[in-house]
């Protein structure tokens, strides 16, 4: 396929995708269209540095591979590089999605199912800005390397989401409802979804009461608690941030004791949903990694350059948000296991506390954060009233071992319209969620 | 409105980057990617489509005309008769450039700081292109060459991801000032210092900083406002804030083209003006529909609908340095304040994860980490301190600005 030259890997992904976006804004159509974009990216590897290239021209890789080993020094014995040892070389079966093509379902189609929730919405007087859309992506990836390996890959997805504004006296409160699936007849139950949002808003809207900022024993509902395993430990799992990093290494060393017993994070990404990646951008496939065992850390996540660098295997963990960018250590699907008790255990062994049940964001480095949306006080064990919380956070080396509860059912989320930021690339999509979990002295503003 | 009008909106990205592990450059990208919508308005309708690279303007031409169909409305007149092309910046770096520079700059932090492993997501230096041109005689154009010089840091005993960072974007670039900018920070983050007792202390922000702008942004979207939705919904003309306090759309500090995606040119547009609210920041179409002005700060990818963008929020600063402003009193610097937010009801709280000591406009040592929490009553009423006169980093664009907010360690 391509003229890969000689002493030197060489790597070739192409991208072609279909996305679809209808969007409204207050009623009013604002989007709607198919777009068909393809792309190329181009790594070449000399055992010492990495040259990429990124293009629109697929006609012209061939020339880009030249010129990036134009750039490059060939090393004679690069077979033997650890690095290159990782790739893939094997030319793997052709990996299709399940289902109804999206690409077949008509743009009316999928117009009219989203117009459908609009009655809902504006039947109710205190909403006074909305928005809705429906989008979905059908993406086709090849590989190549010079190592001789092939796969092609084909995924899709789909999701809807109605952004809603409350507003009555003086006081507003905003808050979304979403569904996403890898059809479109997975979307159907959104209408149940919608109306609980909407009931649960109004209810934060007129009763909600701003918290004392302090410390408290906080519950995470699956959301909150996908976020948290996301972004307090998925992220420090993330090989890239330990290579050539003695004192990393030393404090993630497997074995080491995090959390109690209970205590089990895994990242996979063969769980179907927004962070399903079958193959990897390095053409490794998808492993159910376990980051967290019996509360000791137990792995970490891995592309195949940090792999080689740390002696150990690829995790199909190399990932890029499109063609324009390189592959690096990203997560999949990436959640709590499920737990020690029920989730009614769970509240009632809170006296004075907090739930967090839906978040606007998260975020993840020495200090995790959670910005909550719905929040609610937690008193003897029951919910008591709609709380405004600005954010919770922690440090992640302190905050598993604060957690004392998790609940033995598991919910897996997936996601539309945004995802995972990791330097410059953003978003990609990831799936997370998880059992309740209970974490003890969270700080609470 | 004339029958049709066709435009093109094209976005060119011509960029060299250099990632850096381990204090040492790990790969070096190239990307050149060209994208062009095309939008075709007639009877009160938008119809566009797009391709990639050079080719398919004509088969993108048809399908924004048969986009027609979907009755997207746009009531409103597209720019006109306006021909202007702005050219900043001096030539980007090449490839071979870049990396050398790098690689220089990297080996002076080595040798003056060994204490610290210095990484780097990117280091770009590219020229972004943008053009808007239709047959109702608009033609504008703007290429901006900028250099990203950011650099993370963390001491070679931290377990953690990174402790800090430091980085100069502008159209300029000049290596001894970035060292000599960089070194204040790593000297500063190798001197632990306690908070200063208070409990209410001065805090600044770089003022480009979008942590403590964002309730801004959020709340003068023109849909939001002129729904009712906002906090600030039917407050126009009244005095909400501090009567220092002037926020401004200013895309040439932000790097950006002198035009929105709309062809509009709104710079220095006000929407508080001495703490009085002015006005929403809107789209074309919004500001028809509630009868607002539009702002200028159209966003639209290459091939969508224009809509409210507010990414250019600036706050007008004042005389004052930094120096002047303080005086000798010990001020606090945040430096990284990741995962803060603003309440619906506009409280606001954020942890600040790398925060430094300022002492006569300079960085003297690192804070614990810190929580901060206000109010956006507070912080832009009484507790309003300003943006400063002087550059925190004479390479970029970024200044001071500052509240009195509530402190704590974490």
């Amino acid at each position: 396929m391509y003229n890969f030259p000689e002493g030197l890997y060489s790597d070739v992904r192409i991208e072609k995708v279909r996305a679809t976006l209808v969007q409204y804004l207050k009623g009013d159509l604002r989007e709607m269209r198919e777009r068909d974009t393809s792309g190329a990216f181009i790594r070449v590897y000399d055992g010492k540095r990495w040259y990429y290239s990124s293009t629109t021209s697929l006609d012209k890789v061939q020339e880009e591979i030249d010129r990036l080993a134009a750039l490059a020094t060939p090393a004679g014995a690069i077979a033997e590089d650890k690095v290159v040892k990782n790739m893939a070389a094997e030319k793997a079966r052709p990996h299709g999605f399940t289902g109804k093509d999206l690409r077949t379902v008509t743009l009316a189609e999928k117009n009219g199912f989203l117009s459908s929730f609009f009655p809902a919405v504006t039947g109710e007087k205190t909403i006074t800005m909305w928005s809705a859309s429906f989008s979905d992506t059908f993406t086709h990836r090849e590989l190549y390397n010079s190592k001789g390996a092939q796969s092609v890959c084909e995924q899709q997805f789909c999701g809807i989401r109605i952004g809603m504004t409350f507003s009555e006296n003086g006081h507003t409160f905003a808050e979304g409802a979403m569904k996403a699936g890898g059809e479109f007849c997975e979307l159907a139950g959104f209408k149940e979804t919608l109306d609980k949002v909407i009931e649960k808003s109004l209810d934060f809207l007129r009763n909600s009461k701003r918290v004392k900022p302090g410390k408290y024993t906080v519950v995470l509902s699956p959301l909150a608690a996908g976020v948290f395993a996301h972004e307090s430990f998925g992220h420090k799992s993330e090989a890239d941030f330990m290579l050539g990093d003695a004192a990393m290494m030393k404090e993630w060393n497997i074995g080491r004791r995090l959390g109690p017993d209970f205590l089990h994070i895994t990242d996979d990404g063969s769980c179907a949903g927004s962070g399903f990646t079958p193959f990897d951008d390095e053409g490794t496939p998808a492993k159910k990694t376990t980051l967290i065992k019996n509360g000791k850390l137990a792995g970490r996540l891995h592309s195949a350059v940090t792999a080689a660098a740390m002696g150990e295997l690829a995790t199909g963990n190399a990932r890029a948000v499109s063609f324009e960018f390189e592959p690096i250590v990203r997560m999949t699907t990436t959640h709590f296991e499920a737990g020690n008790m029920s989730k009614e255990e769970l509240f009632a062994g809170v006296k004075d506390g907090l739930f967090i049940d839906t978040i606007k964001h998260g975020s993840g480095m020495s200090t995790f954060t959670i910005a909550p949306s719905l929040a609610y006080f937690i008193k003897d064990g029951k919910i008591a009233g709609p709380a405004q919380v600005s954010v919770i956070s922690g440090s992640v080396f302190d905050t598993f071992g604060h957690i004392d509860a998790i609940s033995d059912k598991v919910e897996l989320l997936s996601f539309v319209g945004g995802g995972c930021g990791k330097m410059e690339q953003h978003p990609l999509p990831v799936g997370f969620g998880g059992p309740y979990v209970r974490v003890q002295e969270m700080s609470v503003l | 409105m004339k029958t049709m009008t066709k435009e093109k909106y094209t976005l060119i990205k011509d960029e060299v980057s250099v990632k850096v592990a381990a204090s040492v450059p790990e790969s070096i990208r190239t990307k050149r990617i060209k994208r062009t919508g095309v939008r075709i308005y007639k009877d009160g309708c938008l119809g566009i489509s797009g391709y990639m690279g050079d080719e398919g303007e004509a088969e993108a031409t048809k399908r924004a005309e048969a986009a027609l169909a979907h009755k997207i409305s746009y009531p409103c007149e597209p720019s006109a008769a306006l021909a202007r092309s702005v050219t900043v910046g001096v030539k980007p770096f090449t490839p071979k450039e870049l990396d050398a520079e790098v690689a220089a700059v990297l080996a002076a932090f080595r040798k003056d700081f060994p204490q610290f492993v210095l990484s780097s997501p990117f280091i770009k230096s590219g020229t972004y292109t943008e053009a808007l041109s239709n047959d109702a005689g608009l033609d504008l154009h703007s290429a901006i060459t900028l250099h990203e010089f950011a650099i993370l840091f963390k001491q070679d005993t931290s377990s953690s991801i990174m402790d800090g960072w430091f980085e100069c974007a502008g159209q300029k670039y000049d290596r001894e000032t970035f060292l000599a900018y960089g070194s204040q920070f790593l000297g500063a983050y190798l001197n632990k210092v306690s908070l200063p007792a208070g409990g209410k202390l001065p805090v600044f922000f770089d003022d480009n900083d979008g942590l403590v702008k964002q309730i801004f942004a959020r709340e003068l979207g023109g849909m939001t406002f002129g729904s009712g939705g906002s906090l600030f919904s039917g407050k126009a003309g009244q005095q909400l804030f501090n009567e220092n306090f002037t926020l401004f759309g200013s895309r040439q500090d932000d790097y950006l083209p002198f035009f929105d995606a709309e062809g509009v040119c709104g710079e220095g547009f006000k929407y508080i003006e001495n703490g009085v609210l002015r006005a929403p920041f809107c789209d074309k179409k919004t500001a028809a529909k509630f009868g607002f002005r539009p702002s200028g700060t159209a966003a639209a990818s290459y091939d969508g609908t224009p809509e409210i963008g507010a990414s250019v929020m600036k706050i007008k600063s004042q005389a004052k340095t930094i120096k002047e402003m303080l005086g000798s009193q010990p001020a606090v610097f945040v430096s990284m304040a990741s995962g803060g937010d603003f309440t619906s009801e506009g409280g606001f709280g954020t942890p600040a994860q790398v925060a430094y000591l300022l002492q006569d406009g300079k960085l003297v040592g690192r804070l614990p980490q810190l929580q901060l929490s206000s109010s956006v009553n507070e912080m832009y009423g009484k507790d309003f301190l300003g943006v400063s006169g002087d550059k925190i980093m004479p390479l970029s664009n970024s200044r001071w600005l500052g509240f009195m907010l509530n402190v704590s360690k974490m």
